[in-house]
């Protein structure tokens, strides 16, 4: 694989920029479509939701200064652009955020692409039940096994609070599967 | 319970959570995304603009700038005969004599009707307390018209020495039970 280094430059180069982008979707595509798909849960959604934010990392990239990981900056980019998408689906439908991912966890049951369980309907009802950093934390170390260091470097947060925001999220989870 | 919750958790996360994705959805993604990009163009576009803009604009500009709608043939050529001139009404003017007569009229009527109302209303309005009945006072007082603050019922009382021992409490109070407030309007 291309060092990190080589492949921004050869995306701000025209004559090296088609292939280089093709190569940072491939490279990346999974990662940030399951880490998408986790926050904003539907697959269309998702796939909205992923195409902003290749857009949006091929676009800036001139500004990436290389302060972190090219996937921590795409996995933050990631990020903001789900909750973003929330946010303007709750202004949009009138409704808080809350009410939204309820009801966006109801409509799990009739979704084609969701072939969870009784159990993991109930994890994703414990999970929206956190609040929002919280839920990210959850799914980034629980389900996508990434490491204090590089959720620090995507959320902005010291690994200390990540590590303690993770422990609440995990007992309250707990609780939650245990009296529902 | 605790450990076997936990167990519970840790069951989950070997099942994953449950979402899928279309069949084949990751295996064109790079086509389907660079093909609906543009990449040439969101890259001029982006370096116009202070701020980054949302994709799928190239689907607005494959439309173009046509908005679809026509109108009959000839429309525009046989316009004019649709068109509803309205008729000009003559205008006039302010400094015309018989306007002017009029005006000085209405002036001179305003001034009279305003003095003469003034007059007739403040010679009604002199009303005695002593002509009052006692329940439109007490009517008056209770749907708050009036409201006196402490400060301005002490005004009123500037002469007399409210710390002095001049009354006992016991004095004070025997007072009070037994003040006729229809008699304390009535000489006020």
């Amino acid at each position: 694989m291309l060092e990190e280094e080589v492949l921004i430059e050869r995306l701000k180069d025209p004559l090296t920029r088609e292939a280089s982008y093709r190569l940072l979707i491939s490279t990346h595509k999974q990662r940030l479509y399951w880490h998408i798909r986790k926050i904003v849960l539907n697959h269309e959604n998702a796939d909205d939701v992923l195409q902003n934010t290749f857009i949006k990392v091929f676009r800036h990239i001139d500004g990436f200064k290389g302060e972190s990981k090219l996937y921590s900056w795409m996995f933050r980019i990631a990020t903001n652009e789900s909750i973003s998408f929330l946010k303007k689906e709750a202004k949009h439908l009138r409704v808080d955020m809350k009410t939204l991912q309820e009801q966006r966890v109801d409509n799990l049951k009739a979704d084609v692409y969701f072939d969870g369980d009784e159990i993991q309907l109930k994890l994703q009802k414990a999970i929206i039940s956190l609040p929002q950093k919280q839920q990210l934390v959850f799914n980034m170390k629980y389900f996508d096994d990434l490491k204090y260091e590089e959720i620090s470097e995507i959320l902005d947060t010291s690994v200390g609070a990540l590590k303690a925001s993770y422990h609440h999220a995990r007992k309250k989870i707990e609780l939650f599967l245990l009296n529902t | 319970m605790n450990s076997q919750k936990k167990n519970i958790l840790d069951e989950l996360k070997k099942s994953g959570a449950g979402f899928k994705a279309p069949k084949d959805y990751f295996e064109d993604m790079e086509d389907r995304f660079v093909a609906s990009q543009n990449l040439d163009k969101a890259k001029k576009e982006h370096s116009k603009s202070a701020g980054p803009k949302m994709p799928k604009l190239d689907a607005l500009d494959s439309i173009g700038k046509s908005h679809g709608f026509t109108t009959p043939a000839g429309y525009f050529e046989e316009e004019a005969k649709h068109l509803v001139i309205p008729k000009t009404k003559k205008i006039i003017s302010l400094n015309s004599p018989g306007l002017r007569k009029w005006l000085n009229l209405s002036i001179a009527a305003s001034i009279l009707l305003f003095f003469g109302l003034g007059f007739y209303l403040s010679s009604n309005t002199n009303v005695k307390m002593a002509e009052l009945n006692t329940d439109e006072i007490e009517n008056w007082i209770d749907t708050d018209l009036i409201s006196f603050n402490s400060y301005e019922i002490a005004e009123v009382f500037e002469d007399v020495d409210l710390e002095s021992d001049l009354y006992s409490d016991e004095e004070v109070g025997a007072y009070l039970d037994n003040l006729d407030i229809e008699e304390i309007i009535l000489d006020n």
